[in-house]
């Protein structure tokens, strides 16, 4: 079955047209990369699936249900979460704060419920404690390293048990020990059903994670398959080179 | 070793203390001259903790809070002149509905200025004071333009007549900061200060931060026209400048920020030491 289905999506910014048609369609249970050269629209594929900006055309259906036109905190709701690719977190609030942020509590319960119930905060320390940053619960935000913030996000964000999440570049910037551990970390939550999208420049590990890459090229899809697929396509090493 | 159950206890016993100390201040200060100081003290507790509610806890810095002031004071004079109530006591118990009719401007407001962030949010508040004030002024038939507007004089007199005045303001002072401790503990609080920090990536954790802001925005008004109310009885005669004065919004900002913005006793220790001075 297919979870989140991209149809024909565009958007130009000015003269720039930063996705061009784009379509794509991941499966229930899998984990997907998205790659392209630097510029080829994957985070702006990012913005306009989870409604932080408006598409000009096209459409995007999660579990076949078009969700053009919801606002971020509405598509989260339904069980899309996102990480951004400069990993940010509430840098005035606890990491266990920041996980705390993420569960939902709608309309006037919110008003009416603890910041910290503690079944909550149980899972969240758990979570913490699989991604091996319970020590810093404590610590503000702010005060942790790069690496222990892409961590924090990638926790947080399944704070709410989102069926489908989108990671951009959840390799970038951190050192090699640790793309491994987030490597592990990623597979470890596919196994428990969670799906994911994936935008990433580190080959090795997109190759190694991903059953199926999509190829992003001036907005547009390029290639789409395998990994033994994609490194064996012609035009894919001509984007990557040429442009 | 139980330090966490000490602080708490250190907590409230210094919160004991400061509660009976301001209980007290009218029984053993009888000067007229102080015990108005206090009035406008704890008027000012009330208003730096409601509009810390907004301001401290989102991060939305509005300098257009007096316009909630003096729309609350309006208000209640003319509910208190169209209901017919006497001068006394019974007037304090309509203070709500003067609430009431602030929340209502406030989500109207408030529905547009929280379109706008950052600078722009505090240009719009500044514009729409000064739009209340302009009304105020011209709506002459019902708030008696720019002569003003006179409420029923209260019949205290000499020694007394601040002391009335003086426990319903501080009654507000206790209301609000009731209202921002609890806010601070709940998820929604939780979720206004994720706002702050960083609103897009709120949005990106599921916070309806529009709802949220608005929710604030609307608390932190209606207690700020409450207090106003109270205000307007107190003078007993309001008019359009001094009613909706921007030094009464940019007074209250600054105590906030030299308390501590976004804590719950910051905006108490800032009106403390800025207002008597
Ligand atoms: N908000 C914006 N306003 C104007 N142009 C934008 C905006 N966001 C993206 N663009 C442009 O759209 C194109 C695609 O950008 P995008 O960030 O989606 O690329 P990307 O594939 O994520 O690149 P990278 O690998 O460097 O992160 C680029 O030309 C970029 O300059
Ligand atoms: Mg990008």
């Amino acid at each position: 079955m297919s979870l989140l289905e991209v149809d024909a999506l565009s958007k130009h910014f000015g003269g720039v047209t930063a996705v061009d048609g784009c379509s794509l369609s991941l499966q229930l249970g899998s984990i997907t990369g998205l790659i392209g050269p630097n510029g080829s629209g994957k985070t702006t594929v990012f913005n306009l699936i989870t409604g932080f900006i408006a598409r000009d055309t096209g459409d995007v259906r999660f579990k076949g249900e078009s969700i053009t036109g919801l606002g971020p905190n509405r598509i989260y709701g339904l069980g899309i979460g996102r990480t951004f690719q400069l990993a940010r977190i509430f840098p005035r609030l606890t990491a266990l704060e920041n996980m705390l942020v993420p569960v939902r509590r709608s309309g006037v319960r919110a008003l009416f419920s603890r910041g910290q119930w503690h079944d909550e905060k149980d899972r969240a320390m758990e979570m913490l404690a699989a991604m091996d940053i319970s020590h810093v619960a404590g610590l503000l935000g702010g005060s942790l390293s790069y690496g222990q913030r892409k961590l924090l996000e990638l926790a947080a964000v399944m704070m709410a048990r989102p069926q489908l999440v989108l990671l951009d570049e959840p390799a970038g910037g951190v050192n090699p020990a640790l793309v491994e551990r987030i490597g592990e970390h990623i597979l470890e939550l596919n196994r428990q059903g969670v799906s994911f999208l994936l935008v990433e420049h580190n080959m090795p590990f997109v190759m190694g994670l991903c059953q199926q890459i999509v190829v992003l090229h001036r907005g547009a899809v390029l290639a789409e398959g395998t990994p033994a697929e994609i490194r064996g396509n012609p035009a894919v090493l001509d984007a990557y080179l040429g442009s | 070793m139980s330090s966490p159950a000490r602080v708490r206890a250190v907590k409230l016993g210094a919160l004991l203390i400061v509660a009976v100390v301001a209980l007290l201040v009218p029984v053993f200060e009888t000067d007229p001259a102080t015990v108005n100081v206090a009035v406008f003290t704890a008027m000012y507790v009330g208003l730096a903790t409601a509009w810390n509610i907004m301001g401290g806890y989102t991060g939305y810095v509005s300098l257009g809070h007096a316009a909630f002031f003096g729309f609350g004071a309006y208000a209640f004079g003319l509910v208190l002149a169209h209901l017919g109530i006497q001068a006394g006591y019974e007037p304090f118990l309509f203070v709500p509905i003067a609430g009431a009719l602030t929340v209502v401007l406030a989500l109207l407001i408030g529905w547009i200025a929280l379109r706008t962030r950052a600078a722009t949010f505090v240009i719009v508040t500044i514009a729409m004071m000064f739009m209340i004030q302009l009304l105020a002024e011209n709506l002459v038939g019902l708030t008696g333009g720019g002569s003003g507007l006179s409420f029923p004089v209260p019949p205290w007199s000499g020694d007394f007549f601040d002391t009335p005045f003086y426990y319903a303001m501080l009654l507000m002072a206790a209301i609000s900061l009731a209202i921002s401790w609890w806010i601070r503990r709940s998820k929604f609080g939780l979720g206004l200060l994720a706002i702050r920090d960083d609103e897009d990536k709120a949005l990106a954790v599921g916070v309806p931060a529009h709802t949220y802001k608005l929710t604030a925005f609307v608390i932190s008004a209606g207690l700020v026209g409450m207090i106003g109310a109270i205000y307007g009885y107190y003078v007993t005669y309001i008019y359009p400048q001094y009613a909706i004065d921007p030094l009464v919004g940019i007074s209250l900002v600054l105590m906030v920020f030299l308390g501590g913005l976004g804590t719950l006793w910051g905006p108490v220790l800032g009106a403390v030491i800025l207002e008597p001075a």
